[in-house]
């Protein structure tokens, strides 16, 4: 009988995981893909070997690249680009971290109350998360970006439109600044220099500036695991999970096993009220079936596959809200060129933002060409100059939106990839109930249940939701031509599953939320959610990994305090950093 | 690259020498449509037809031939239909840029070997299901075929017999494979469309797919209805498949039209042409690298830039 099983080794699982074996809890810790223990063996900067949704080694699927990727059903036009894996999709992450928008927690009295979802806000108010924020900030450590000429442009941008600098972590109004990532700085020479034979740790320490933070981050070479630049879960807190008696006079390893996809949640009722009881997973190339007892699970598996996994298991579903609300942030892409060297290809592909609370945020992103190009090829509507199925929009922009295809493509690439910017544009999209995961009713069952449905329309979003993202897209437009662009695109995406959040939710109302306060399972007890389906909205649109991280810690406190019988520490005690040289030494 | 060939070879082979059932009339349409009736054109003599009464029961399986031989023609008409998606989307100097009337002096998705690395990464990435793909290839497509679109003589000319031969292989090896491959129903789906959205396409010489003989306006227009309401495919087969697997076709027919119209910038700007996975290496520098200038000069991405400008105001750390 385990203490604690935490299902699912991405974003916010081996947070739980780290904080509960750091306590000397019991842990065992379940990743359904790839180990990803052998980056220099396994990962290449080369963009299709990574992201190949069939067989590359960052997609949704086993270990095996021989084996076939995982079933994901979507009716509709859009990708879901997950990743599974030690480390899930913050394996792909830009590492970003901003806190989230207060507007979107219960109590928040700002002036623009009325511009957040405050329907579905946290059942708490952001007061209470901040010291979890802090203390996530000093775990992995999320730290100030540098500048590269991409970021210089932006600001350039920026400040052409006489936006205010943003000097805080609390976001207060709409401004702009360098992000905060949760990418070390870069010293020594780092940043400085090309040459592979100047870049090995310790002479190269934190980012090398290499531009390929997606394909997966192993800079600088030679770097322990846990001082790799981007503090990805494989980097940071997986490492402290499986390390715990290094760095905790208390801690216990926890125990880390991949290949394992988890098909069934056990439940038993006692004295009146279910209660889990432990999993079932599959593992070996999926030719074993394992049975693990725990005192108490944890599911973190995805805003997709933790609602897949409590239907399959037919968990109590009283509300029919399992799965339901799942928000995106109704990304959208704007580009622009230049007739200068924008940097777009070097550097983290994310270091400077925006914030307009209230609508969302606009963040630059640097892309190779192959990302850059399928980038302004996924639309929603249509493709400029042919069709536009109804969605044509005009703006700041040059014509109309939708994506780029044939000579006008090949224009804007031929350009050069390092003479364009293009800015993410992140919404406060609205909570709704038909946006959702469920078991497909098309695909027949396979060894690990029914696959996944993700149903996520990007014609059918709330007027409040395509009001802000079309608001936010005209800022965009008018950063890039406040920073020089010739020619500004608006690609109008279609769904572009990639900040996944709230298909779990937690809040305040039985009927249409999940998760309790506490992110404990309403019907079953001793049921944790630690991935960001517990959040219980789109946070009013920054970037959801840090909450998620923060969110998660609180969790652990949680079931501390209320199964172990221990105290909270967050607020007591002093975080150990996941760069700890005992967690170097251990690994 | 598949050369274009003319579809209106006269027929040189005898009708089989038992007449079965004739095939119906909108399911011989809905095979030229998709392009498939045109390979009829190319069957071999000794299986062109029925077995004799009285043959030898050992014998192989005519039908199973058949199969056996049709499979690598689907295969070679998909790589002609998606040679003609990947000029769409990157145009290029090829042939299939040139019959589109969208052309350029740079090497674009054809030359990347685009149209294989679509096939392949849509057979390996989506297992159509089988509750949706196989009425549509078979017993539905009956509605496609009696759009009200005229076939040209050369299709009409192909015997009822051999039509029925080779409707029954491919029914054969739609029923029977454990998985369509994707990339099949995806050709046969674009040529489809394309042919009863744009009639002439049937008419013209040139390559085996009716969407790859399109303008580039017209291939526009096939994805625009792909990408619509209700797809022309979707209209026609509703009445016959009813609202809930119409509904599920169209479902999945957007999210195919997507995967079309953004894959193709992986195959043409990603190392996907000029990579040696064992080696985990670049042969020579992709065309698309050279055509972004990405990385100039490296086939082997560096593990750093020169690029540290300091930080922004020279602040490096926030309360």
């Amino acid at each position: 009988m385990r203490d604690v099983i935490v299902v699912g080794a991405g974003g916010g699982g081996p947070v739980v995981a780290a904080e509960l074996a750091g306590r000397g809890l019991d842990v065992l810790l379940l990743e359904a893909g790839a180990p990803h223990d052998n980056p220099a063996e396994e990962w290449t900067h080369f963009e299709n070997d990574a992201f190949n949704p069939a067989d590359g080694y960052f997609r949704v699927g086993p270990q095996d690249r021989s084996r076939p990727a995982w079933i994901r059903d979507q009716p509709q036009n859009s990708y879901v680009w997950n990743v599974t894996g030690v480390g899930g999709t913050t394996l792909h992450y830009y590492g970003n971290s901003p806190r989230a928008y207060q507007g979107a927690f219960a109590g928040y009295e700002g002036a623009d109350r009325s511009a957040y979802d405050t329907a579905h806000a946290f059942p708490f108010g952001y007061a209470e998360l901040v010291p979890y924020y802090e203390w996530v900030e000093a775990v992995l450590p999320v730290q100030t970006a540098p500048m590269g000429r991409k970021e210089r442009v932006f600001f350039d941008g920026c400040e052409a439109l006489g936006l205010p600098v943003q000097t805080t972590k609390d976001t207060h109004g709409v401004a702009f600044r360098p992000q905060e990532n949760a990418i070390l700085q870069p010293q020594g020479t780092a940043g400085r220099t090309a040459d592979s034979s100047l870049l090995h740790y310790p002479q190269a320490q934190g980012c090398t500036f290499c531009g390929f933070c997606a394909q997966g981050c192993r800079s600088p070479l030679d770097a322990p695991r846990n001082l790799v630049a981007k503090r990805s879960t494989d980097n940071s807190y997986v490492p402290m999970a499986v390390t715990a008696s290094a760095w905790s006079a208390a801690g216990r390893d926890a125990t880390l096993v991949t290949d394992a996809f988890v098909t069934q949640v056990h439940t038993e009722v006692r004295g009146g009220e279910r209660v889990v009881t432990g999993v079932t997973y599959r593992t070996n190339d999926d030719r074993d079936t394992v049975r693990e007892d725990g005192r108490v699970v944890v599911l973190a598996a995805g805003c997709v596959e933790t609602p897949r996994l409590w239907l399959s298991s037919g968990l109590p579903n009283p509300y029919d809200q399992v799965g339901r609300g799942l928000t995106d942030h109704h990304l959208d892409w704007v580009v622009g060129t230049f007739e200068k060297d924008t940097g777009a290809s070097r550097g983290p592909a994310s270091a400077a933002r925006a914030e307009f609370p209230g609508y969302g945020c606009i963040e630059q992103g640097g892309l190779p060409p192959a990302l850059q190009a399928f980038s302004m090829s996924f639309s929603g509507g249509g493709i400029r100059g042919q069709y536009d199925l109804g969605r044509g929009k005009r703006g700041a922009w040059d014509g109309v939106s939708g994506r780029l295809r044939g000579s006008e493509l090949k224009d804007v690439m031929n350009n050069g990839i390092d003479r364009m910017l293009s800015l993410l544009v992140i919404t406060a999209d609205d909570v709704e109930a038909h946006n959702r995961v469920r078991l497909s009713p098309l695909y027949p069952r396979d060894e690990h249940g029914s696959p996944a449905r993700v149903e996520l329309d990007g014609a059918r979003r709330s007027a409040a939701t395509v009001r802000r993202r079309d608001y936010l897209a005209n800022r965009a437009a008018e950063i890039l031509r406040g920073a020089g662009a010739k020619k500004v695109y608006r690609i109008d995406w279609a769904p572009l599953i990639l900040h996944t959040q709230s298909s779990m939710r937690m809040g305040a109302d039985p009927a249409d939320s999940v998760l309790d306060a506490t992110c404990e399972a309403r019907g079953v007890k001793r049921l944790f959610v630690a991935d960001n389906s517990a959040l219980a909205n789109s946070l009013g649109g920054p970037n959801p990994t840090l909450t998620t991280q923060a969110l998660a810690t609180r969790t652990a406190e949680v079931i501390f305090s209320t199964y172990f019988g221990g105290d909270p520490w967050v607020r007591s005690e002093s975080p150990v950093p996941s760069t700890d040289p005992r967690i170097s030494a251990a690994l | 690259m598949t050369e274009p060939r003319p579809v209106a070879d006269p027929c040189p082979f005898p009708e089989p020498s038992a007449a079965p059932d004739p095939i119906a009339t909108g399911r011989r349409a809905f095979l030229a449509r998709a392009g498939v009736l045109g390979l009829a054109l190319a069957v071999p003599p000794s299986l062109a037809g029925t077995p004799a009464y009285g043959a030898s029961a050992s014998a192989a399986d005519p039908l199973e031939e058949l199969v056996a031989w049709l499979r690598p023609q689907l295969q070679r008409l998909a790589f002609d239909t998606f040679s003609g998606v990947a000029a769409f989307c990157v145009p290029g100097p090829d042939l299939y840029s040139l019959r589109q009337i969208e052309v350029r002096p740079e090497a674009g998705g054809v030359a990347t070997k685009t149209p294989q690395f679509l096939m392949d990464t849509m057979d390996r990435y989506l297992p159509l299901p089988d509750s949706v793909v196989v009425p549509l290839l078979t017993g539905g497509t009956r509605e496609l075929g009696s759009l009200p679109t005229p076939l040209p003589r050369s299709l009409r000319s192909v015997g009822l017999g051999r039509a029925q031969r080779l409707d029954e292989a491919l029914t054969l090896a739609i029923e029977n494979d454990e998985h369509i491959p994707a990339s099949i129903v995806i050709a046969l789906l674009l040529n489809v469309t394309a042919s009863v959205l744009t009639p002439a396409s049937l008419f013209r010489l040139g390559f085996d797919s009716p969407f790859a003989r399109l303008r580039y306006s017209e291939k526009a227009g096939v994805f625009a209805d792909l990408e619509g309401d209700e797809p022309s495919v979707v209209a026609a087969l509703r009445p016959l498949i009813g609202d809930f697997l119409a509904d599920e076709l169209r479902s999945l027919i957007r999210f195919l039209a997507m995967a079309m119209l953004a894959l193709p910038s992986d195959g043409m700007y990603s190392e996907q042409s000029t990579y040696d996975r064992a080696a985990r290496q670049l042969v020579r520098r992709p065309a698309g690298w050279d055509q972004t200038r990405y990385l100039p000069g490296r086939t082997r991405p560096p593990d750093g830039h020169p690029e540290l400008l300091g930080y922004y105001q020279g602040r490096t750390e926030v309360a």
